[in-house]
């Protein structure tokens, strides 16, 4: 008898605990956030932190339904096995889950495997309620060519909620900044600066660089960086800057992949000084690159740097991801 | 007498009436959309820029049109584009002539050393004005384009 009370006692205290720790966690202001909806990790020992969310990561719980193929603590993936699972984060009422495969058990093995499960995305956004899209009504979309299918893709479906594309082929940061490449804005041929003043937009999302690194180097594209920024900065001193990472270029396995190691390095720049000046990074390349750091085929329009549709969808589904968690708290 | 001549101005003028609103009759506006209905099975997917895209990408304002009708190409890099405009008055028709040159010039920037095969098609463009209308036509088809046009101001 006196074994079954203090067994009683304990499952007491026990669920006193539990429900204690719940209502703090109920309590708290916040809301879970993955980077990802699904993710495939290359191979077994490779990790990678998944979790943005604004609630505390010690409040949350993370459970993944197969550690033998992947570990799930404090946010952080952890590839143990080849095989495919759900992790899950919960907190209090609020419970988030997402799909995590591992591919290999070694980087050779890895590339034994068939050209198309390597060649596939490794990295999914998260879909949020399209709602927030009102988040771009204020904004303005810079870019070349890469932003120029974007606009047709977005005009067609809609995703961003229709901001305004100040984008023209061909172009690059040192087109901008020297004047041989303008834009044409309502019909002229301005400069980009000038587009960004006279249209009133308070926020500009701007994916530039890929055509400056074919013929130039990191340092000197930011150096075109530090002088375009500063002239929209006094054409509206309280627009809010918005950089955006270049995506990887599609290559052949059988070619060099020297120039999506530029683009690697020159976003990791792009992160840095986007941090160092007070401006925001937008992470678009994870989730258009393959398990060997290239463009996944299935977004390439034509084996080259552009995105086909399927490539902008998941483009446009990123910015609102980014949205979303950038307005969490806020108006979400 | 005076009958007969006032029979004879009367018929005259009734005659004069009716060649005017002849005239009318053949000048009734040509339904723009019909024309590029004609045209998309000579276009590859197109899609159709509403008034402020039209505005904010090719300078098009909305007040200076009586109708507008604009497409460009709706899945990549390929040059088709496709502009029938009518202007209100001759003053709009050269600011919209004047947008479309603009066009065409940014066009050929774009491509010329970055995509040859659609500057060549950029080059073959055509920009055709017919009174108060006009049709900027950028296809590798341009010419059947043209004829359609022709066909539906005539």
């Amino acid at each position: 008898m006196k074994k079954m009370l203090s067994f009683c006692l304990v499952l007491a205290l026990l669920s006193g605990l539990c429900g204690g720790a719940a209502a703090q966690r109920e309590e708290f202001d916040g809301e879970l956030f993955f980077t990802v909806s699904r993710i495939e990790l290359s191979v077994v020992g490779e990790s990678e932190d998944i979790y943005i969310g604004s609630l505390p990561r010690e409040l949350v719980t993370w459970e993944s339904d197969d550690e033998s193929v992947v570990l799930f603590e404090d946010g952080v993936l952890t590839a143990t096995g080849v095989g495919s699972t759900t992790v899950r984060a919960t907190c209090g009422i609020q419970q988030l889950e997402c799909q995590v495969s591992c591919l290999a058990e070694t980087k050779e093995a890895l590339m034994a495997m068939d050209k198309q499960a390597i060649r596939a995305p490794k990295r999914y956004p998260p879909i949020v309620d399209q709602s927030v899209n009102s988040f771009f009504q204020d904004a303005a979309i810079i870019g070349d060519s890469i932003a120029y299918i974007m606009y047709q893709y977005e005009t067609q479906l809609g995703y961003l909620g229709h901001p305004l594309f100040l984008v023209r082929g061909g172009t690059s940061l040192n087109g901008f900044v020297l004047h041989y490449k303008n834009i044409y804005y309502k019909g002229d041929e301005i400069y980009l600066e000038d587009a960004v003043g006279a249209s009133g937009v308070k926020k500009v999302f701007i994916m530039l660089g890929q055509n400056d690194l074919g013929y130039r180097t990191i340092d000197e594209t930011f150096q075109s960086w530090d002088i375009l920024l500063e002239r929209f900065l006094e054409r509206n001193p309280n627009l809010e800057i918005y950089l955006q990472s270049c995506v990887p270029e599609w290559k052949n396995l059988y070619e060099g992949n020297s120039k999506n190691d530029t683009i690697r390095a020159y976003n990791q720049r792009l992160k840095e000084y986007a941090q160092e000046h007070g401006y925001y990074f937008v992470d678009i390349a994870p989730y258009i690159e393959d398990h060997t750091g290239r463009m996944a085929t299935v977004y390439s329009m034509d084996s080259s740097i552009h995105l086909n549709q399927e490539g902008c969808v998941i483009w446009m589904q990123a910015l609102n991801a980014y949205a979303y968690w950038k307005t969490m708290g806020e108006v979400v | 007498m005076k009958r007969i001549l006032a029979l004879l101005l009367a018929a005259v003028l009734l005659l004069a009436l009716a060649g005017c609103s002849g005239k009318k009759t053949s000048e009734a506006p040509v339904d723009l959309k019909n024309v590029y209905q004609q045209m998309q099975e000579k276009l590859p997917r197109m899609m159709e820029l509403d008034e402020t895209m039209q505005l904010n990408l090719l300078g098009i304002r909305s007040e200076d049109c009586a109708q507008a009708v604009v497409a460009i190409f709706a899945d990549g890099l390929q040059a088709d584009e496709v502009w029938l405009l009518e202007a209100k008055d001759a003053a709009a028709l050269e600011r919209l002539t004047e947008k479309a040159n603009s066009r065409v010039a940014a066009k050929l920037d774009e491509t010329e050393f970055y995509l040859p095969e659609q500057y060549a098609v950029v080059k073959q463009a055509q920009l055709i004005t017919r009174g108060n209308y006009l049709a900027l036509l950028i296809s590798p088809d341009v010419e059947a384009l043209q004829a359609i046009f022709e066909t539906g101001v005539k």
